[in-house]
């Protein structure tokens, strides 16, 4: 009985492995039009799991392409920093918010939490 | 101009308080990226990069065009990898049935994201389908 369930349980899994790894890398071709860029960095992690290279490896590459960019943004962010004193401080407020979110990214914490911390501390003015 | 007074101190003071908050956060910022490049999870990741994009004041159009060189960068990824997933795919008739059933959990989540489907709901289903053999 128990053997039967084993052997039907293989079976299954083996046919619906057939179905889902045929044409698996025609759906990719065309991934980059249709996907979103969290999606494609989610089936990238699948691929490197299926080849036992391990999501993490999928990630940690990702993140250097995705620090790439960042760099190339680095001159444009550091002018808007640089020009801080002239804004207005509704304009540095939502610089605030989007530098209080990474630095509650990069500690570990809640971004939302830590926004929220600060408007609440400007309510309180 | 004496009851403008009180308001006009409020402003100055939330000016005071939003520069004074700028200028704690400026200066560890880029050390922050480099922090949440190496402990924060891709998502979170992908969120520091869209911070970056706000601060620079670059319009949607072109965070759109960055977004689109960024999936070329994670395709070509994906292509760089083909061999070594074709050969786990080939070894999966000698798989153990639970690495098999991994295995095809996966792919279901990568065929349900390319046909615009629930990955948690495609693999739900699977369990089901599984429980009931």
């Amino acid at each position: 009985m128990l053997l039967e369930k084993l052997r039907r349980y293989r079976d299954f899994l083996h046919e619906e492995f057939r179905k889902q790894s045929m044409g698996i890398w025609n759906d990719l071709t065309c991934i980059t039009h249709k996907a979103s860029l969290d999606d494609c960095v989610t089936i990238l992690e699948q691929l490197y799991e299926i080849a036992g290279l391990g999501a993490e490896n999928a990630r940690r590459a990702a993140k250097a392409r995705i620090y790439q960019e960042m760099e190339s943004v680095k001159d444009m962010v550091e002018k808007v920093l640089q020009s801080a004193e002239s804004m207005h401080p509704w304009e540095l407020e939502k610089i605030v918010h989007s530098l209080i979110i990474v630095k509650a990214i990069s500690n570990g914490g809640d971004p939302k939490k830590a926004v929220k911390a600060f408007e609440k501390k400007l309510r309180r003015l | 101009m004496q009851e403008f007074k009180p308001i006009l101190e409020k402003i100055r003071e939330y000016s005071q308080r939003v520069h004074r908050e700028f200028d704690l956060l400026k200066h560890g910022l880029w050390p922050s990226v480099e922090e949440a490049q190496k402990r924060a999870s891709l998502r979170d990741f992908i969120t520091v990069l869209e911070c970056l994009f706000e601060i620079a004041g670059i319009p949607a159009a072109d965070q759109v065009s960055i977004e689109k060189t960024l999936k070329e960068s994670v395709a070509r990824e994906i292509e760089g990898i083909g061999d070594a997933v074709n050969a786990a795919l080939l070894r999966a008739e000698d798989m153990e049935a639970w690495r098999l059933e991994r295995i095809v959990r996966l792919l279901l989540t990568i065929r349900a994201i390319s046909d615009r489907r629930d990955p948690e709901e495609e693999v739900n289903a699977f369990l089901r389908r599984l429980e009931e053999i």
